[in-house]
């Protein structure tokens, strides 16, 4: 039955054959199965699968019975497709063969006789935590797939995990749960691990770890979870929970009932596992239950939902060179890590946001770690790109990565002057300078900036540092007056000269350079768009929150002003009417100087237009959200807007749809769900979505509703328009036009909502339309009935 | 003549104690529900015997909270595990 060159993939006693030609699939399969060698020579085999080459891909060829059985696809376009096709196929196999083990999607690692299990949904961060905890010199069992047994009645409350140690690879960004459209831009990289830190035999689960990335968060936190919702959590991991059904329950419950469970919030991988492996130490006080709740696993996963979840890592920008044979790196701790290297040491964060300036980027870059060598192992870089699918976005991928210590942060929904808040929620140590993507820094500049934070760690202040003109003059801040449709004049304080003096309070400066503590970042306001009206609005913030803004002498920097081949995104007086208007009314300061400038700036009437579109966006009762997303629709997202939304089309982010060829249900699902990551990646306070195929209701209805306390409802549904249906004004829509989510109920939603093809198409059979998910689920989401009641469920649905 | 609606545990839902909580598993449909304390004491007393005031009554006795909190929550909640195929509601003629 089995070929002389077959790959023999071996899981307790069994064997599953695996032909293949040489090539690359199976240089890759190799690797993927390094570690789950034959298993011996009286094992059993289970099946063999076969991968054949076509003209047009690859196939699986696999028994008949095995085809009928489960139904996944044989067939790829690529290796990368094929080789995840090959891993569902060997796993299913295994999960068939011992049913006698619960097995799990999850990751588990071991110190001594006791593991902790980490399970989660995809993009969560198991294998990060996985690889954070092996850094730290626990054994590994698996980032990715968990045979549990639980020897009970004998042993009530005991399972032990085997280990099934796929080949770790973690994603390389700090992004955590990213929208699906955005993961193909984050390769995977493969850690390689010596065989002595892989566990060879079961460990007894000792905790049970939930991780969520959460870019707000400071390091890692984590809360006790009550073991029912713990048990949930385990039961929607589980890829044969058809199989077990109320047995699972049942010993997952046993065990959850013996062994604690937490979730874990992190922002910084290293410090997740650290706190991790802390837990397993501490037995943490159990939480109180709060009003009645009711939870439930709508959601089990199974290996086909898992390999739908696969096909979509792959993503809609398929990328070229996919599977490389990995090679062995000399160090193989050195490789390590999700984020693709270590943190320890590194204090601060140089930040670029960059629109198709790949030589800004370069030079700026290239720069700094040619002329400041003595800061070489306490700097790391960060490009956030705005336009990551533009001509730049593969050349600047290529120049970020280990080798320049540079991360690439993608960032499709919003370009604005407020994507700078991304910079910080991206960084990962103390201290953040962001620069614009065309600055240089003036030999040693970097070395005091680090000493000067050291030396005063708890500071709010934001410094900045002189310009130096290309004539050799300095510009050491900008006074606070209005020219030329901007506030503030560049200005210069003689004590900018003396390169060595210490640093002066100034009431702003350009925004070329900034610098300041990563927690005391103040954020730019989410309703900024466009760019200007930034300068003098962060100053007063940091001064409102009591911090000084300073000026550093020894912090020199040149800026390219000059544009010869243009500016390539937008630029208008209309933006920057807004930012200012929003943002002196944020900071409670006084108006009428700004109209009475852009009045003699622009001319009476062309000014009282622009102030009186900025004044329509700030009344607009959407303008509540920090970020208003439109899922892509059928038609042009912006050329045929409604009206109502019209005042704040320039706030509307989009994304690119993440499953474009999927059916428009499943598509505005898994897109719905895409913005909702996107702005828990952003840490935004609240968000809207709308669907662009459901007419919103009238302004004034959804002032109603937003009024009083329904803005901070966690979850709030937007009425459609009346009459949609065509059946006059008593017609209902199936769905709404929109959901309002605050941050509060963000991660239970993006939990809910499915993240895969194959996952929505069984979310839509079992709640119907999301409407009638919204209210079946009120209680939970923290609805109030008043809101949901619209949106009756079709009973069919279930 | 008015009905008096009387909640009752439906018989194929497996109960499964997991310390505080309480699983719930409905084999007709394979989906699994975790109550909390509280709403795992509303859904003990759910035997067919007591209306939904008898339950909110019994409830305000074992936990603290404002009576009409209370009963707003039993309600909210008996009506959503009625929803999710786990009780009955049974009709008897007042």
């Amino acid at each position: 039955m089995t070929g002389p060159h077959d790959l023999l993939v071996g899981f307790a006693d069994t064997s599953v054959a695996v032909g293949l030609g040489p090539g690359p699939v199976r240089s890759a399969a190799e690797a993927m199965f390094r570690h789950l060698g034959p298993a011996g020579p009286h094992s059993e085999l289970v099946v063999r699968f076969a991968v054949e080459e076509r003209e047009e891909g690859y196939v699986i060829v696999r028994p008949a019975s095995f085809g009928r059985r489960h139904g996944f696809p044989a067939e790829a376009s690529d290796v990368r497709e094929a080789l995840r096709l090959l891993k569902a196929h060997v796993l299913q196999a295994f999960v068939d063969r011992h049913p006698d083990r619960l097995w799990l999607h999850a990751g588990a690692a071991s110190k001594g006789d006791r593991a902790v299990l980490v399970a989660g949904a995809w993009g969560s961060g198991k294998s990060t935590l996985v690889a954070g905890l092996c850094a730290g010199g626990w054994r590994y069992l698996s980032d990715d797939v968990v045979p549990l047994r639980l020897p009970e009645p004998a042993q009530p409350g005991v399972a032990l995990a085997d280990p099934f140690p796929l080949g770790l690879a973690a994603r390389e960004s700090a992004g955590g749960p990213v929208a699906p459209a955005a993961v193909s831009a984050l390769p995977k990289r493969h850690v390689i691990l010596p065989e002595d830190a892989i566990a060879a035999a079961p460990v007894r689960v000792a905790a049970v770890v939930l991780p969520r990335y959460d870019a707000g968060c400071e390091a890692a936190e984590a809360a006790r979870v009550s073991p029912g919702e713990a048990t949930l959590a385990l039961l929607r991991s589980l890829f044969d929970f058809d199989v077990h059904g109320a047995e699972a329950v049942r010993l997952l419950g046993g065990l959850l009932a013996e062994v604690p469970a937490y979730l874990l919030r992190y922002s910084d991988g290293a410090a997740g596992a650290a706190l991790a492996a802390r837990l397993l130490d501490e037995a943490a006080e159990s939480g109180g239950g709060a009003a009645a709740s009711l939870a439930d696993v709508g959601d089990v996963e199974r290996v086909d939902e898992w390999l739908g979840v696969m096909h979509e890592a792959a993503g809609p920008h398929p990328r070229p060179a996919p599977v490389e044979p990995e090679e062995e790196p000399a160090n193989a701790r050195a490789e390590w890590a999700p984020w693709a290297w270590p943190i320890e040491g590194r204090r601060l964060t140089v930040g670029m946001a960059t629109y198709d300036d790949y030589d800004g980027v370069y030079f700026t870059l290239q720069a700094l770690r040619l002329y400041h060598p003595e800061v070489a192992d306490e700097v790391e870089f960060v490009v956030v790109d705005n336009h990551p699918d533009g001509p730049c976005g593969e050349a600047l991928r290529r120049l970020c990565g280990p080798h320049t210590r540079c991360r690439y942060v993608p960032n499709r929904s919003w370009n604005s002057t407020a994507s700078r808040d991304l910079l910080f929620r991206e960084a990962r140590t103390p201290f953040v300078l962001c620069l614009d993507s065309h600055v240089l820094l003036a030999p040693g500049a970097l070395r005091r900036l680090i000493d000067h934070f050291e030396a005063d760690p708890e500071t709010h202040d934001l410094l900045q540092g002189p310009l130096v003109n290309d004539d050799g003059s300095l510009s050491s801040h900008f006074e606070p007056e209005w020219s030329g449709g901007m506030w503030g004049v560049w200005g210069t304080d003689a004590r900018a000269g003396d390169p060595d003096g210490v640093p002066f309070d100034i009431p702003m400066q350009g925004l070329g350079l900034f610098a300041c503590r990563r927690s005391a970042w103040v954020g730019f306001n989410p309703r900024f768009w466009g760019f200007g009206g930034e300068e003098g609005y962060l100053h007063e913030k940091v001064r409102q929150h009591g911090g000084r803004t300073l000026c550093a002498p020894w912090l020199r920097w040149v800026h390219r002003f000059e544009r010869p081949f243009g500016v390539r995104y937008r630029l208008a007086w209309e933006d920057r009417i807004h930012n200012y208007l929003l943002g002196f009314r944020e900071l409670g300061l006084e108006e009428a100087p700004v109209r009475a400038h852009f009045a003699k700036v622009l001319g009476e009437e062309p000014a009282a237009q622009a102030w009186a579109a900025a004044e329509g966006a700030l009344a607009h009762p959407l303008n509540y959200f920090d970020a208003i997303y439109v899922l892509p629709g059928s038609r042009d997202d912006t050329a045929d807007l409604p009206a109502p939304l019209m005042p704040l089309r320039h706030r509307l982010r989009s994304l690119p749809s993440a499953s474009p060829a999927a059916e428009a249900g499943v598509r505005r699902l898994l897109d719905l769900r895409s913005a909702l990551v996107e702005a828990e990646r952003h840490a935004l306070e609240s968000v809207a979505v709308l669907d662009p195929t459901v007419p919103l209701g009238p302004p004034e209805a959804l002032a109603r509703q937003l009024g009083g306390a329904g803005e901070h409802a966690p979850v709030l549904a937007f009425p459609a328009a009346a009459g949609v249906g065509g059946d006059g004004a008593s017609a209902q829509a199936a769905e709404p036009a929109g959901v309002g989510v605050h941050r509060r109920a963000l991660s239970q939603l993006v939990a809910d909502l499915p993240s895969s093809v194959v996952a929505a198409e069984r979310w839509v059979e079992e709640h119907g339309s999301f409407g009638c998910y919204l209210t079946r689920n009120a209680l939970r989401l923290g609805f109030s009935a008043r809101v949901v009641r619209p949106w009756p469920c079709d009973e069919q649905a279930r | 003549m008015p009905e008096i609606l009387r909640p009752r545990q439906r018989d194929h839902v497996v109960r499964t104690v997991v310390a505080d909580d309480l699983v719930l598993f409905d084999a007709d449909t394979n989906r699994a529900f975790t109550l909390n304390p509280q709403a795992a004491a509303v859904w003990a007393l759910c035997d067919g015997t007591r209306t939904a005031d008898d339950l909110a009554i019994a409830l305000a006795e074992r936990f603290e909270g404002p009576p009409d909190e209370i009963a707003r929550d039993v309600a909210a909640l008996v009506d959503r595990l009625r929803q999710q195929g786990l009780l009955d509601i049974d009709e008897v003629a007042a």
